[in-house]
C-alpha cells in the first residue's frame, strides 16, 4: 500500500490542519499514489461504468487512508482538498503521458470507429484545463483553488468554504467568474 | 492582466451579471467609464458564462476513465508480440488501441488491435470474439478489410487485420453530401461487400462512416467485421440468461462501454431496444450511412445519447429527396426502406439493396448507355447462336425472312431492360409456384407469417408484399387474363379472389388432384394434375369436365402446361411421357389432338407472344423458333438465359417482363474435409455448386460436378481442369487406374455414359446410350465393368451392370422399388446400395456375384454408401448425418457393427472418403436449398421481338 499506516496518515492530516505546513508535503504524495492506484484498480474491476467517479475515488482514498474516528468534518474537508489537488495531478500527469504517446505515434486513424469523433481526445482537454487553471491561479489563487476542489475533488460549496476558510457566497461567486474565464480561455 | 485588474473585472462582472438588457448596458457604461478594454473583458466573460461547456460543466468521469483504462495506459510501440513488431500507434478504438505492426513471419504490414484487459478479462467474451473474428476471417471480398487472426501472446489479446492506408469515409463526406457518381462509385461495392458477408452468415452490427475506409486509390473498404459485438450492447442483452454467473453489472458494463465510446446514430431500433439483431440491423445501419453520405446529415440527431436513441426509435427522418432533390426517386425510396423501424418492413437482404442500387444508378438518364451496351452484348451472343438456326431456315426456304426479321429487328429497337432481385420477407415463401400476372404488374406466392399459410401479393413497383385475406391455406395460384382475379387451390377446392381484396369465391369444390390452372379469355379454366389429363371448369363456377386422358399404354403420365392459342380455339400443352415431353395441340371444338414437337427434358414449355416457344432445360432458358401455323420448329432451340434454379419457375408477362427463380442457393456451397469427429476444414478456398465429389485413386485429384459440368481439381493447390462443356453432366467416377473419369451426359439430347481420359484432348468415348436418365456410380476394382442407375420420370430407378469392353448393359437389380447409389467394396466382392423396398431408403450389402442375398445395414434410413478404403467400414448418409458401420467379412459371411454418427451438418448427400479413411470429402451447404428470391427482368422479351 502506501508504506504508512492509517494512523500515521491521519496524524499527518491533523498536523497539517493544526498549522504544520510540512505535513502537507508528506501527505500529498501518499494521497497521489493512493488515488492513482485506486483509479487503476477501479477501472480494472468496475466494468460496469466506463466513467471514473473522481468523487467516489476520493471518498475511497479517504476511507482507506484516514482513521475517521479521529477526524471531524473539517478535517475531512481538508483531506478532500488535498485529494482534489492530488487528483488533478494524477489526471494531468496521465493525460500528458498519453498525449506524448499519441504525438509520437502519428495521427492516421485507421479504424475502428468514430469513438474518437464522438469523444474527442479528453487527455488534451484535461491538459488544456490544467494550463488554464494555472493562468487563473496567477490572477486569483483562490478562484483556481475553488475550481480545483470542485472539479477534481468533487467537494460541495460548503466543504470548499470550510477548506478555504471563506464563505459559501464567496465560493459561489468565485466559481461563476472562474467558470466564465475558463470557458472563454479553453474555447477561444 | 494583473491580479488587481482581475479583481476589478470580477467586481463589475458580478454586478453586471445580475442585470439584463438596458440596465446592464447602462451599468457597464458607468462602471467602465471609458475604459474600453475593461468593458470588452467583462462583456466577453459575460458571453462566455452563457451556455454549457463541454469540459467545464461535465463531470470528469469519462475523461478520467479513458485515462485509466488499463488497456490504454501502456503503449506497445517498439515492442514485439510474437512475430509482430509494433511500429506506430494509429489510434484508439472502442475495444483498445490500434497499432501498425509488421508481421515478420509473413513479411506484411498489419493493423493490430489490442483488446483492453477490461474486455479481455472475460473468458466468455473473449471466446465469442474469437469465434466471430474467425468467422469474419473467412470473408474474402475486395471491399472488406480482411481479419487475419485473433491471438493471445504475452497476456495480450489482439486482432490482426489488413492495414488500410487511406481516410475514413466520415472525413470525406462534404457538406451537402457526396455527388451521385461518387456515391455510386463507393456504395455499390460496399453494398456488395455487405451482401457477401451476409451470405456467409456474418453480420457487421456496427456500420458507420468511421468503419468505412477509402484507400488512396479510391477503393472503399468495410472494416471491423465480427468485432462489433464488443461495442454493442444489444448482443449482450439479446442473451440475458446466457451467463448468470457474471451478473447484471458486468453485462451492463459492456453495454455502457459501447454507449460511451460509440454513437447510437447508426444503431437500428432493435439494437437500441436491446433485442437480438440479424442482418436487417446492418441494412438499417447501411441505410443510415448512405443517408449521411448522400446528404451530409445524419438522419437521427440529438444532443445526448438518450435523445439520439429516442429519434432512432420514434422519428422518421426527412427523406433524402427532401434534403437533396436531385436524388433519383428509386434511390431515395430505397434508403427510406432501409430505415424502416420495423425490420420486417425493411429489405430482407442486402442482395436486394445491391440490385436496386444498380437499378437506380442505371435508370438515371446519364448512365443508361452502360446497360444498353450490356443488352446489346447479350444480344450479340444470342445472335451468333441464331446464325446457325437462321441459316437452316434459309436453306429450308420457309418463312425464314420473317423469322430473321423478328429476331434481328431488335438491333434497332434496343429497349433498355432492367434487372433486379426480389426477396420476399415472408418466412417460408413458396416461390417455386409463384405466379406473375399477365399484365406483368403483380406477383402472387404462398407464404406464412406464423399465423398459417396464405397468399401474398406483391406489385413489382412496390417494395412490400401484402397478405391476401381469405386465401388462408391457398397455394398454386394463377391470374385471370385481365390480371384482376387470382385463382388458387385450397382444400381440394378452386377459389378466386379479386386482387384488390374481397371475399374468395369458390369456382370448383371438388378438384383434389389439380395442381395447376390457366384461365382463358372466354372464362374457361383448364386444370392439370401430376398424373392425369386436362380438365375444364367455367371460371364462374361449376363442375369440372375431363378434356384429355394420358395414354398409359404409351407410358404417358400427365398433361401439363396448358395454354390457350389460336385465339382461344386450341390448347397447347405438354404431354409428359416417361421419356420426356412432347408438345401437343388440342382443338377445343373438335377434341382433335395433334403432336407437334418432341422436346425431351424441357420444363415449362410455353409459347411467347412472338409465337416462338420458350422452355427451361439444364438451368438455361431456351427459345425455340416456332411456326404454329406450319406446326413446326424453325431450327434449333437457342439458350437465352443462364442460371435458372433447378426447379425452374419462370413467368413471362405480355409486356415482356420475365420473372424467374435464379440458381443462387447452391452457389455458395463449400467443398470441405470432415474428420471423424465431425470437424470441418475447407478443401478448396472457393465456393460453388459442387456435387458428387470423388477422390482419385492416388488421392491427389477430385472429380466433381460444378453447375452441371465435370471438373478435375488438384488437391492441394486447387488447379482446375474442366472436362465437359455442354449440356448436363453428372456423377463422375474414377476408373481404378485413375486415368479416366466416367460420367453421364445428355449432350445431343440423349442420355449416355461417357469415359474420358483425364489430361487428354481426345474426345470422350461413349460407352452406352439410354432412352432414360442414367448415372454411373461405381467401377469394379478389376476395371472391367461398372454399375449405373437408370431412371425416368414416373419410373422406379434400377441398377444395371455395364461391361466396359463389350459395352453390354445387363440388369443387376430390377425391382418394383428404387435401387440406387451402388458401390463396390474395395475387394470387389460386395456391392452396397440403397433400396426403398421397406418404404424408406435403407442401405443393403449383397455379394457382387449373387444378387438377392442381401444384408440390411442401416436402420431408420440410409443413402449413398461408401466403403472404407480397407473395406473395414461402410459409411452412409441419412438426412444431415454421416454414419459409419464396422464391416467384417469372413468368406461368404458378413458381420456388421452398430451404425454410429460420425458427423452432422448441412451437407449435400454425395461425398467420398480419403485414402487414409480418416477424412471425408463433403459439400457443405451454406444457404439452404430452397429458392429465396426472384430475379426480375423488365422488357426482357423486347430483346427477342
Amino acid at each position: 500500500m502506501t508504506g504508512k499506516s492509517q494512523q500515521e496518515i491521519t496524524g499527518l492530516l491533523l498536523a497539517w490542519n493544526g498549522g504544520d505546513r510540512t505535513a502537507l508535503d508528506q501527505l500529498m504524495p501518499l494521497v497521489y499514489q493512493e488515488l492513482r492506484r485506486l483509479a487503476r484498480s477501479y477501472m480494472r474491476r468496475q466494468r460496469s461504468d466506463h466513467t471514473l467517479q473522481t468523487t467516489a475515488l476520493v471518498n475511497e482514498a479517504y476511507l482507506r487512508l484516514i482513521d475517521s474516528s479521529r477526524v471531524n468534518w473539517q478535517n475531512r474537508a481538508h483531506f478532500f482538498g488535498v485529494s482534489a489537488m492530488a487528483m488533478r495531478r494524477v489526471l494531468v500527469d496521465m493525460a500528458r503521458a498519453r498525449g506524448s504517446e499519441k504525438r509520437g505515434g502519428g495521427a492516421i486513424v485507421v479504424t475502428i470507429d468514430d469513438a474518437i469523433d464522438a469523444a474527442p481526445d479528453r487527455s488534451a482537454e484535461i491538459v488544456a484545463l490544467d494550463e488554464a487553471l494555472q493562468s487563473l491561479a496567477e490572477l486569483s489563487p483562490r478562484q483556481a483553488q475553488v475550481v480545483e476542489l470542485r472539479y477534481f475533488g468533487g467537494l460541495t460549496e460548503a466543504e470548499i468554504a470550510e477548506v478555504m476558510k471563506t464563505s459559501e457566497r464567496t465560493v459561489r461567486r468565485d466559481w461563476t467568474l472562474a467558470r466564465a474565464w475558463l470557458k472563454r480561455e479553453i474555447e477561444k | 492582466m494583473t491580479p488587481e485588474r482581475w479583481e476589478q473585472v470580477g467586481e463589475i462582472y458580478h454586478a453586471a451579471s445580475e442585470l439584463d438588457g438596458e440596465a446592464r448596458e447602462s451599468y457597464l457604461q458607468v462602471a467602465c467609464s471609458g475604459d474600453e478594454e475593461l468593458r470588452r473583458e467583462v462583456e466577453s466573460l459575460l458571453r462566455a458564462s452563457e451556455g454549457e461547456s463541454n469540459l467545464v460543466d461535465k463531470p470528469l468521469g469519462a475523461a478520467a476513465a479513458e485515462l485509466f483504462d488499463p488497456g490504454k495506459t501502456v503503449t506497445l510501440v517498439g515492442r514485439k508480440l510474437g512475430p509482430y513488431q509494433i511500429q506506430t500507434h494509429l489510434g484508439a478504438g472502442g475495444i483498445g488501441e490500434v497499432y501498425l505492426a509488421r508481421d515478420t513471419r509473413l513479411g506484411r504490414t498489419v493493423a493490430l488491435k489490442t483488446l483492453s484487459s477490461t474486455f479481455a478479462a472475460d473468458p466468455h467474451w473473449l471466446q465469442r470474439l474469437k469465434t466471430e473474428a474467425s468467422a469474419a476471417a473467412t470473408l474474402n471480398h475486395p471491399n472488406i478489410a480482411t481479419v487475419y487472426s485473433v491471438e493471445e501472446i504475452d497476456d495480450c489479446s489482439f486482432i490482426t487485420m489488413e492495414y488500410i492506408d487511406g481516410a475514413p469515409l466520415s472525413a470525406l463526406i462534404p457538406e451537402g453530401g457526396l455527388d451521385l457518381p461518387r456515391f455510386y462509385e463507393w456504395f455499390l461495392p460496399l453494398a456488395d461487400a455487405l451482401a457477401h458477408a451476409h451470405e456467409h452468415g456474418i453480420t457487421h452490427r456496427d456500420l458507420k462512416p468511421g468503419n468505412v475506409m477509402i484507400t488512396h486509390d479510391g477503393a472503399p473498404k468495410l472494416l471491423d467485421f465480427g468485432l462489433a459485438r464488443i461495442d454493442r450492447p444489444a448482443d449482450k442483452a439479446a442473451t440475458p440468461a446466457a451467463d448468470p454467473d457474471t451478473g447484471d453489472s458486468e453485462r451492463e458494463g459492456l453495454t455502457r462501454a459501447g454507449q460511451i465510446l460509440g454513437t447510437p446514430s447508426y444503431m437500428s431500433p432493435e439494437q437500441a431496444r436491446g433485442e437480438a439483431v440479424d442482418q436487417r440491423a446492418d441494412i438499417f445501419g447501411f441505410g443510415v450511412v448512405m443517408y449521411e453520405a448522400l446528404t451530409g446529415q445524419r438522419p437521427f440527431q440529438g444532443d445526448s445519447y438518450a435523445a439520439i436513441i429516442s429519434e432512432v426509435l420514434k422519428v422518421d427522418p426527412p427523406t433524402v429527396s427532401d434534403l437533396k432533390p436531385e436524388t433519383p426517386d428509386l434511390l431515395a425510396r430505397l434508403i427510406g426502406k432501409c430505415l424502416r423501424k420495423e425490420r420486417r418492413s425493411r429489405f430482407q437482404t442486402m442482395r436486394e439493396v445491391v440490385a436496386l442500387l444498380y437499378e437506380s444508378r442505371d435508370s438515371t438518364p446519364r448512365s443508361s448507355g452502360r446497360i444498353r451496351s450490356a443488352v446489346i452484348r447479350a444480344r450479340r451472343r444470342i445472335s451468333a447462336r441464331l446464325v446457325i438456326a437462321a441459316l437452316s431456315l434459309i436453306v429450308a426456304a420457309l418463312s425464314g425472312a420473317f423469322i430473321w426479321n423478328r429476331f434481328f429487328a431488335v438491333e434497332v429497337a434496343a429497349p433498355v431492360n432492367a434487372r433486379y432481385a426480389i426477396q420476399p420477407a415472408e418466412p417460408q415463401a413458396e416461390l417455386s409456384t409463384a405466379a406473375l400476372s399477365p399484365d406483368g404488374r403483380h406477383l402472387v406466392y404462398g407464404g406464412n407469417l406464423g399465423d398459417g399459410p396464405r397468399l401474398f401479393l406483391r406489385s413489382l413497383d412496390q417494395f412490400d408484399a401484402r397478405p391476401l385475406p381469405g386465401t388462408e391455406g391457398g397455394q398454386r395460384s394463377f391470374f385471370s387474363p385481365d390480371s384482376r382475379w387470382i385463382a388458387f387451390f385450397v382444400d381440394s377446392k378452386l377459389k378466386k379472389i379479386p386482387i384488390e381484396g374481397g371475399a374468395a369465391l369458390t369456382i370448383c369444390d371438388d378438384c383434389p388432384r389439380a395442381i395447376e390452372g390457366v384461365w382463358g379469355e372466354d372464362g374457361t379454366i383448364i386444370m392439370t394434375s401430376s398424373d392425369a389429363g386436362l380438365s375444364r371448369v367455367p371460371a364462374g363456377g361449376g363442375r369440372p369436365g375431363v378434356l384429355t386422358q394420358p395414354d398409359a399404354a404409351r407410358n404417358e403420365i400427365a398433361h401439363r402446361r396448358p395454354q390457350f392459342v389460336e385465339g382461344g380455339a386450341s390448347l397447347l400443352f405438354s404431354r409428359q411421357f416417361t421419356k420426356g415431353i412432347t408438345l401437343a395441340l388440342l382443338n377445343l371444338a373438335t377434341g382433335e389432338m395433334e403432336d407437334l414437337l418432341e422436346l425431351g427434358d424441357a420444363i415449362g414449355v410455353r409459347m411467347l407472344p412472338t409465337g416462338d416457344l420458350c422452355f427451361a432445360r439444364a438451368g438455361q432458358l431456351f427459345i425455340q423458333p416456332f411456326d404454329l401455323r406450319a406446326r413446326r420448329a424453325l431450327g434449333d432451340a437457342v439458350p437465352v438465359l443462364d442460371g435458372l434454379h433447378q426447379f425452374p419457375n419462370f413467368q413471362i408477362a405480355r409486356n415482356g417482363t420475365l420473372v424467374y427463380l435464379p440458381n443462387t442457393a447452391m452457389r455458395d456451397n463449400l467443398l470441405v474435409w470432415v474428420d471423424r469427429r465431425g470437424q470441418t476444414t475447407p478443401a478448396l478456398d472457393r465456393r460453388g455448386d459442387f456435387r458428387s465429389p470423388r477422390i482419385s485413386p492416388d488421392g491427389r485429384r477430385i472429380a466433381v460436378e460444378i453447375e452441371r459440368d465435370i471438373w478435375i481439381i488438384e488437391i492441394p493447390g486447387g488447379r482446375s481442369i474442366r472436362l465437359t462443356f455442354e449440356s448436363d453432366n453428372h456423377s463422375p467416377v474414377w476408373t481404378p487406374d485413375g486415368n479416366r473419369v466416367i460420367y453421364a451426359s445428355n449432350r445431343g439430347g440423349v442420355w449416355a455414359i461417357y469415359s474420358q481420359e483425364v489430361g487428354s484432348v481426345r474426345d470422350p468415348e461413349r460407352l452406352h446410350t439410354n432412352e432414360y436418365r442414367v448415372l454411373p456410380y461405381t467401377v469394379h476394382p478389376r476395371g472391367d465393368h461398372l454399375v449405373f442407375a437408370q431412371g425416368g420420370i414416373g419410373l422406379q430407378t434400377d441398377m444395371f451392370s455395364l461391361s466396359l469392353s463389350g459395352r453390354e448393359a445387363t440388369p443387376l437389380i430390377a425391382s418394383p422399388f428404387t435401387e440406387s447409389t451402388p458401390r463396390y467394396s474395395p475387394d470387389g466382392r460386395w456391392l452396397a446400395y440403397f433400396s426403398d423396398e421397406s418404404g424408406r431408403p435403407e442401405i443393403y450389402i449383397q455379394p457382387a456375384t449373387s444378387p438377392g442375398a442381401r444384408v440390411p445395414v442401416s436402420r431408420g434410413g440410409g443413402m449413398n454408401p461408401v466403403w472404407a478404403p480397407d473395406g473395414s467400414e461402410l459409411y452412409y448418409r441419412w438426412q444431415t448425418r454421416l454414419y459409419a458401420v464396422g464391416v467384417n467379412t469372413i468368406g461368404a459371411e458378413i458381420k456388421l457393427g452398430e451404425p454410429r454418427v460420425l458427423a452432422e451438418g448441412r451437407f449435400l448427400t454425395s461425398y467420398d472418403v480419403a485414402g487414409d479413411g480418416r477424412r471425408f470429402l463433403m459439400v457443405r451447404n451454406e444457404q439452404g436449398v430452397s429458392p429465396r428470391q426472384f430475379h426480375v427482368v423488365l422488357n426482357w422479351l423486347n430483346e427477342f421481338r
